[in-house]
């Protein structure tokens, strides 16, 4: 199912409160859900922040699609072009001093799906997530 | 959700956050620190007792603190849900910050002298 809402971030928290659901719905456990959420909350505050900031505010397309073994989940917006995967990992075993502020959001995201693809398709930026049911 | 109480003892400063620090919450978490940063605190404990969920939003404020008391002071965690200390390891915060099972022993550890 489809959904899509304004690219700003009142709209997280219904976005997140809807894949929480999904998620239960699918079979995941409550520790699972919540790492979902955590990945869809990453990506779409990385969308309110970056992909509309050189225009009019667009919108955020989340696509869920449910299965018996799994739950994949496609993020979309009409902002620049913007491959988040394609920045390097934040160096997280430095000391506290030389710890950058920021850059961790995608990181996590990618830490608690299995699987995480960008695209670019018809003037989208489309992010995947996949997730199987253990 | 989410509440912020900031309560002042003995020179120590405990912060007690309830509910979820997100991409909404974490602006007003990260004003409040930093007014209480600006005040001149330099003891912290971070009381995450209540606190369900954290994203990254939340662990930038977190170490956005910890970094300007780096050298005049401290800022440790307190009482994190299991689900919660899990995702400061994923960022590798465990190995940069210091965790209390409860704000008492961090209390205790904080104390001059």
């Amino acid at each position: 199912m489809k959904k899509e809402w304004p690219a700003v971030i009142d709209s997280v928290p219904d976005i997140c409160t809807w894949v929480l659901a999904e998620a239960r719905e699918t079979g995941f456990s409550e520790r699972e859900a919540e790492r979902w959420m955590l990945a869809v909350e990453e990506v779409t505050v990385n969308i309110v922040h970056y992909a509309y900031r050189d225009g009019p505010v667009g919108k955020i397309a989340v696509d869920v699609n449910r299965s018996a073994s799994g739950m994949t989940i496609g993020i979309s917006d009409s902002g620049r072009p913007f491959n988040p995967l394609s920045a390097p990992d934040p160096a997280i075993h430095t000391p506290l001093e030389k710890r950058a502020i920021g850059g961790l959001g995608i990181f996590l995201a990618r830490k608690v799906v299995d699987r995480i693809h960008y695209e670019r398709r018809a003037g989208r930026n489309i992010l995947t997530l996949r997730k199987q049911l253990p | 959700m989410m509440d912020v109480q900031g309560k002042k003892d003995a020179g120590v400063l405990t912060i007690a956050v309830s509910g979820k620090i997100d991409g909404v919450t974490a602006p007003e978490l990260e004003s409040r620190l930093v007014d209480w940063l600006d005040q001149g605190e330099t003891r912290v404990i971070l009381d995450l007792q209540e606190v369900y969920y954290i994203s990254s939003a939340g662990l930038r404020v977190v170490l956005l603190g910890a970094k300007r008391l780096q050298n005049k002071g401290r800022l440790v965690l307190a009482g994190l849900k299991p689900e919660v200390q899990e995702i400061f390891e994923m960022a590798g915060f465990d190995t940069i910050l210091d965790f209390y099972d409860q704000p008492g022993s961090a209390r205790e550890a904080l104390l001059p002298g």
